[in-house]
């Protein structure tokens, strides 16, 4: 009887790798640039390698993402989305109103680009994957909306949720819910 | 759902993930199958079916597992 320890064949060791690097790099990117972002108004010499570093991390963000895209393991792509949701922060938004649109366009190409990619992979999985995705969805989505009725009970005593919390705790419930259903029918 | 299908990919010589490219699906369904953790539908069962050349009963039991709370067997 054949084993493996990935619970789909749209997972891999190269995809985890590449899912690991991704994430790295992007919150490494992000802090760094943020960091150097702050120290503006100073002189240039002093915070460039800080940005020059926090741009090669999202460089290398955006490979891993493509490794991934290439490899078609689309549910590496759910994972990062969870991570990547909550740094989405509209009191960062640029000041000027074409900065802004600018921003919302490449907000918007990117996520597009991820939902029509998980889409797609959903689409061309076989009964059982389809399966435990609709497992997985009703689990997480479902403990989902209880923690946020449970918290909307108690908000007093919470700091304020944000959307984008939410999104994110959505999609990695969704991922572990999935791994979950999936290693349940193999044995 | 108690069934055949390990005996007779074997009596073929081919390996699970043979099987999985034939039926069109991956190999953890039909390792899925195999382990009975999962029922295939009806038109993966008639795919199957198709493919040994034999019924869906000589291929898969029932056995007692219930539907709807009546007794299949």
């Amino acid at each position: 009887m054949t084993t493996t320890p990935w619970p789909s064949e749209r997972m891999s060791r190269g995809g985890l790798i590449a899912f690991g690097g991704a994430a790295l790099g992007l919150l490494l990117g992000t802090h760094l640039l943020r960091r150097a972002i702050s120290f503006y108004p100073a002189p240039l010499g002093s915070h460039w390698p800080m940005a020059a570093f926090g741009l090669g991390a999202l460089i290398a963000c955006g490979c891993s993402l493509f490794v991934i895209v290439r490899r078609r393991e689309y549910p590496w792509t759910v994972a990062f989305a969870a991570i990547a949701l909550p740094l989405f922060e509209p009191s960062r938004a640029p000041y000027h109103l074409v900065d802004r649109v600018i921003a919302g366009i490449r907000d918007l190409v990117l996520v597009g680009a991820s939902v029509a990619f998980v889409v797609r992979g959903v689409r061309s999985a076989d009964e059982l994957e389809r399966r435990t995705h609709l497992e997985a969805l009703s689990w997480s989505y479902g403990i989902v909306a209880v923690a946020l009725v449970c918290s909307a009970l108690v908000e007093d005593a919470l700091p304020p949720i944000r959307m984008t919390w939410v999104a994110s705790a959505m999609l990695a419930a969704w991922f572990v819910a999935w791994v979950v259903a999936s290693l349940r029918y193999q044995r | 759902m108690k069934n055949r299908l390990h005996v007779l990919r074997a009596e073929r010589g081919w390996s699970q993930a043979d099987l999985a490219v034939r039926l069109g699906v991956s190999r953890q369904t039909v390792n899925a199958i195999e382990n009975e953790r999962y029922d295939p539908s009806l038109p993966l069962a008639f795919a199957i079916a198709r493919l040994f050349e034999a019924t869906i009963e000589a291929i898969f039991d029932p056995g007692s597992e219930t539907v709807g709370g009546s007794n299949v067997a």
